[in-house]
């Protein structure tokens, strides 16, 4: 039986944004969606458009900086690029997220 | 860090939205258009590729909005938003918003109009640079009276005081200014010391200052004249500087101008050095006369300036015991010595009637509303079904109260700005406020309305948007806009506003129709003087030239003789002033014990013949003659209050009476005979016992009264010859027909009365205008339920009288509730001072009932008749 793909678990999307644009380097909307989605491989339900006010908190955070240029189907679209204050960032809600995916999974195995 | 980066960006994101948008818009395009393309080559058609694409990106407009809000400040967007439909609702409904934003504009304008004036008056004070640096030095007795400080204690206070910069003193005098080919004029000075001018930042405009040279005593005079004399006299000729003048017929050299508008420290005109002063030098230490005032050093605080104070105090007292055992220095901002006192009643009293205007206004913007509201139910229903939350209703409403308090606020400037210019405009020339005094609107008064018109916002706006969010959504749509729900209670407002309307409205209606009394109803006790053929003329004999009394009443007797010479002037007599003013004084007769408490009387100080001159016919005994001046003969006139309340059953002429000296309350009295007795003079309300005492000490400074036979403007050119023939540097100063002089001195009486009935007439405007709206709003509202009674067999009649008996239940509330009302403005305003209790009799208010009945009428009476004229079978096919 084949799980019904999940709705994006609220405060995720950011750090897949972020984790995104930092391991596939400078990168626009369509592309960090399309990627996301690959990752996920049908486990998620992403409305492609929600990416846009998540890549805007990140600017505003100064964690990505946004550039226009030229897609590969030669379109004029904004790239966005990891910045050094993102890669901390990065860094430090990867240690975060591993402690609490641990503590849950531990509490969850615990239940069963 | 991060916080404040995330601020910053999203307050520039409230700016430049529309290039922000295209941005935004040419992204989402863009990523829209590439998915579409990949669907394509994946095999889609274009059409099937596009939905395709549109449902994995998700709403777009949602995405947009989401994005928008995560850029700016919702909350601020969405305030961008109300405010503009608020524009779109007040340009919606022009009839009602122009009454609103026109009874908004009087009620602010009225209280803009009196702030100013207080704020000129009592709050702006000097015009200096950093005021509150500047103390002023006085001395208080130890009966708590003011006193000045005394040329001798000034001179040791400046030399001992190292708190302040300097220390000036002044005191102002009129002094007469006589040129070698103009006659001469009376012009306001003031002997000033040389630090003064620069403690006030204030320079001359053209040549020097007042050094300290010039007020060396034995120094040749100089003297600065102010730009109003420069240019009424000397027609602003530069040559003026060096020139030799007559001041109080010495020679004086003119150093210098001060600049327009200039007239410290009220009007004057004319500054000589202090030294100049006649007597200083000589005068002992209790003459406390002069003003002292000084600017503090940066390093000093003003705590340590009074122990400073205190400190020469105890030092003055150790040498001088007896003249320095009972006062006290003391030292006070300069502006508030200048200041009116706002504390005082009659600027508490105008601030609250520009109030109670102020609330009649919001509360019948309040109910204005509120029937807009009414008729408005379905539009917030529908607001609130469609999601809006019942805060952002609120809110959106208070929005549109704002930008209609903002109206009404600028309408109520223009109205405040004509109404002080017209005050200005009125005031009597012949008595000009000190220079310090500029009845303009300034920052002060601008916050005032700001501060003002958002309050208003809150008092009118308030219950109508929270009454309008309480609606029920489903009673409201389903009922077709016609509220059943809220209903009472909106009526239970609409009827509190109405009544603190006209609650408010009749005590000023009542203080009006008072004072209308009185001037209609001639019950006015007392005689009038009848002004036509009297001529009023000042005079000051310069004490440089009429030192002492034998030197002055030489004066006035050659002056009687010249002016017996006079062709049309048949009498002449003076008096301190004109109109008289009286001062009170303890009086003692010789049948009641020194022990009793002092019975109450008024003296004033008159000259020979004052009686025949004002053509005062005598009831019994003589006038005063110019016997009664002279020491030994001490005779007295009497009013016949003063007989009716001091003489009962005895003979006046001849009974002894004496007056205590309120300067000195232990001297032994002069006791005086009654030599005549006069009817009362019309004077007030109340004739008060008036004792005319002769003018024993030749006063320097007198009001002249002349009786002229023909016209009274052509005797004053003989006059001024008469008295240039004595002393030619002597000016005959405000030469005024008597009638012009009353004129003047009633300007405060009658501008009140005016300011009065003008903020009655508009508080009642706004009361009846409001009672109207009300009623035609109700009439409307009932309609169908009018015609379900007319259509059940009620008459026009009944329904005529169904509208007359709400109109009436309404102003009955408001007419209780004023009856309290007034009797509180009565305790704290006008009892105050006289002790009864005019305003709340049946008298005053029987006009005031009357007026409200037919007012009542006439609001009620259009509404009244549309309700009587609804044809039962429209009102109910209404829906």
């Amino acid at each position: 039986m084949r799980e019904d793909p999940s709705d994006v678990p609220y405060g995720t999307l950011d750090l897949m944004v972020l984790t995104t644009v930092a391991t596939m380097g400078r990168l626009h909307g369509y592309g960090i969606a399309r990627r996301i989605e690959q990752i996920a491989a049908g486990a998620l339900e992403l409305n492609q458009g929600t990416i846009y006010p998540a890549l805007l908190r990140l600017e505003q955070k100064g964690w990505i900086k946004g550039t226009w240029g030229v897609s590969e189907r030669n379109r004029r679209a904004r790239f966005y690029a990891i910045t050094a204050a993102g890669r901390k960032q990065l860094a430090a809600a990867t240690k975060s997220w591993a402690r609490t995916v641990d503590v849950l999974s531990r509490m969850l195995s615990q239940e069963a | 860090m991060t916080a404040i980066r995330v601020w910053l960006t999203r307050l520039a994101g409230l700016f430049r939205r529309s290039a922000r948008d295209r941005a935004l818009d040419a992204e989402l395009r863009a990523h829209l258009d590439d998915l579409t393309d990949d669907l394509i080559e994946r095999g889609l058609s274009r059409t099937e590729a596009e939905a395709a694409a549109r449902r994995a990106f998700g709403g777009v407009d949602q995405i947009k909005e989401a994005y928008r809000d995560q850029r700016g400040w919702p909350s601020i967007d969405s305030l961008g938003q109300d405010v503009r439909m608020a524009r779109h609702a007040v340009a919606a409904r022009p009839a009602s918003t122009m009454l609103i934003v026109a009874g908004l504009g009087l009620g602010i304008g009225v209280s803009m109009g009196f702030f100013t004036m207080v704020n000129a008056i009592c709050l702006r004070g000097l015009p200096i640079p950093d005021p509150d640096r500047v103390r002023f030095l006085s001395a208080r007795n130890h009966d708590g009276s003011a006193a000045g400080i005394s040329y001798q204690d000034f001179v040791d206070l400046r030399r001992s005081m190292l708190t302040f910069e300097g220390l000036a003193a002044y005191t102002a005098a009129p002094l007469s200014l006589a040129d070698e080919d103009d006659a001469p004029a009376r012009v306001a000075g003031c002997y000033v010391s040389a630090e003064a001018f620069p403690m006030l930042s204030t320079a001359p405009v053209a040549g020097r200052a007042l050094q300290p040279d010039d007020d060396r005593p034995g120094a040749p005079l100089t003297a600065l004249i102010g730009d109003t004399v420069w240019a009424s006299r000397y027609h602003r000729d530069p040559a003026i500087l060096g020139r030799t003048v007559r001041i109080n017929g010495v020679n004086a050299t003119i150093v210098g101008v001060m600049p327009d508008g200039f007239h410290f420290p009220g009007q004057a005109d004319l500054w000589l050095p202090l030294s100049a002063a006649p007597g200083l030098a000589d005068a002992p230490r209790t003459a406390r006369s002069l003003a002292v005032f000084g600017r503090l050093r940066h390093t000093a605080s003003p705590v340590a300036a009074q122990a400073e104070l205190q400190a020469a105090q105890r030092r003055l007292e150790a040498a001088f015991p007896a003249s320095h055992g009972d006062i006290r220095f003391e030292s006070v901002r300069i502006n508030d010595h200048f200041n009116g006192k706002i504390t005082e009643p009659e600027w508490l009293a105008f601030l609250t009637a520009g109030l109670l205007v102020l609330l009649v206004a919001c509360a019948n913007v309040a109910n204005v509303l509120l029937a807009r509201l009414a008729v408005r139910s379905r539009e917030v229903a529908i607001r609130l079904a469609l999601g809006a939350t019942r805060a952002r209703v609120v809110r959106q409403l208070l929005i549109e109260s704002a930008c209609l308090a903002a109206l009404g606020g600028a309408a109520g400037l223009a109205f405040a700005f004509v109404a002080v210019r017209l005050l200005a405009w009125s005031y009597p020339a012949s008595s000009p406020l000190p220079y310090w005094i500029d009845l303009t609107i300034d920052g002060r008064v601008l916050m005032a309305l700001v501060a003002t018109c958002t309050a208003s916002v809150l008092v009118f706006g308030l219950v109508p948007a929270l009454q309008s969010a309480r609606i029920g959504v489903n009673g409201v749509l389903k009922d077709g806009g016609r509220q059943t729900t809220g209903a009472r209670r909106t009526r239970f407002w609409t009827a509190t506003f109405l009544a603190i309307e006209f609650a408010l409205t009749l005590v000023l209606l009542a203080n009006v129709s008072m004072s209308v009394r009185r001037e209609l109803v001639d019950d006015k006790p007392g005689i009038e003087i009848d002004p036509q053929p009297l001529l009023v003329a000042h005079l000051t004999l310069p004490p440089q030239r009429y030192g002492t009394e034998v030197e002055r009443r030489h004066f006035y007797d050659r002056l009687r003789t010249e002016i017996a010479r006079v062709g049309n002037v048949s009498s002449m007599t003076s008096s301190a002033r004109m109109p008289p003013s009286h001062e009170r004084r303890g009086l003692m007769l010789p049948w009641r014990e020194p022990s009793e408490t002092d019975a109450l009387a008024y003296s004033t100080s008159v000259g020979p013949r004052f009686f025949e001159t004002l053509g005062v016919p005598l009831a019994a005994g003589r006038d005063l003659t110019i016997e009664d001046e002279q020491p030994g003969r001490e005779g007295v006139v009497v009013n016949q209050r003063f007989v009716d309340l001091f003489f009962v059953g005895r003979p006046p002429v001849g009974q002894r009476m004496a007056l205590r000296d309120p300067q000195n309350m232990m001297a032994a009295p002069t006791w005086r005979t009654v030599v005549g007795v006069v009817p009362n003079l019309r004077d007030g309300d109340v004739p008060e016992p008036i004792v005319y005492v002769p003018d024993q000490d030749a006063a320097a400074s007198t009001a002249l009264v002349f009786r002229t036979t023909d016209d009274p403007a052509a005797a004053s050119q003989s006059l001024r010859r008469a008295v240039a023939g004595l002393d030619r540097d002597l000016p005959l100063d405000r030469i005024a027909p008597l009638s012009d002089v009353l004129h003047d001195a009633s300007w405060n009486g009658r501008v009140s009365a005016d300011m009065l009935l003008t903020i009655a007439t508009i508080a009642f405007l706004l009361a009846v205008v409001g009672l109207y709206a009300v009623i035609a709003q109700s009439v409307t509202q009932r309609t169908p339920e009018i015609g379900i009674r007319m259509a059940l067999g009620a008459s026009s009649r009944a329904v005529v009288w169904l509208v007359l008996r709400r109109a009436f239940a309404y102003v009955a509330f408001g007419f209780a509730a004023s009856l309290p009302c007034t009797y509180f403005f009565e305790r704290i305003f006008v009892s105050a001072t006289s002790g009864e209790h005019p305003l709340l009799s049946p008298i005053t208010f029987a006009p005031v009932l009357v007026l409200l009945i037919v007012v009542t009428l006439v609001a009620t009476a259009w509404p009244a008749a549309r309700a009587a004229r609804i044809a039962p079978a429209t009102a109910l096919r209404q829906d």
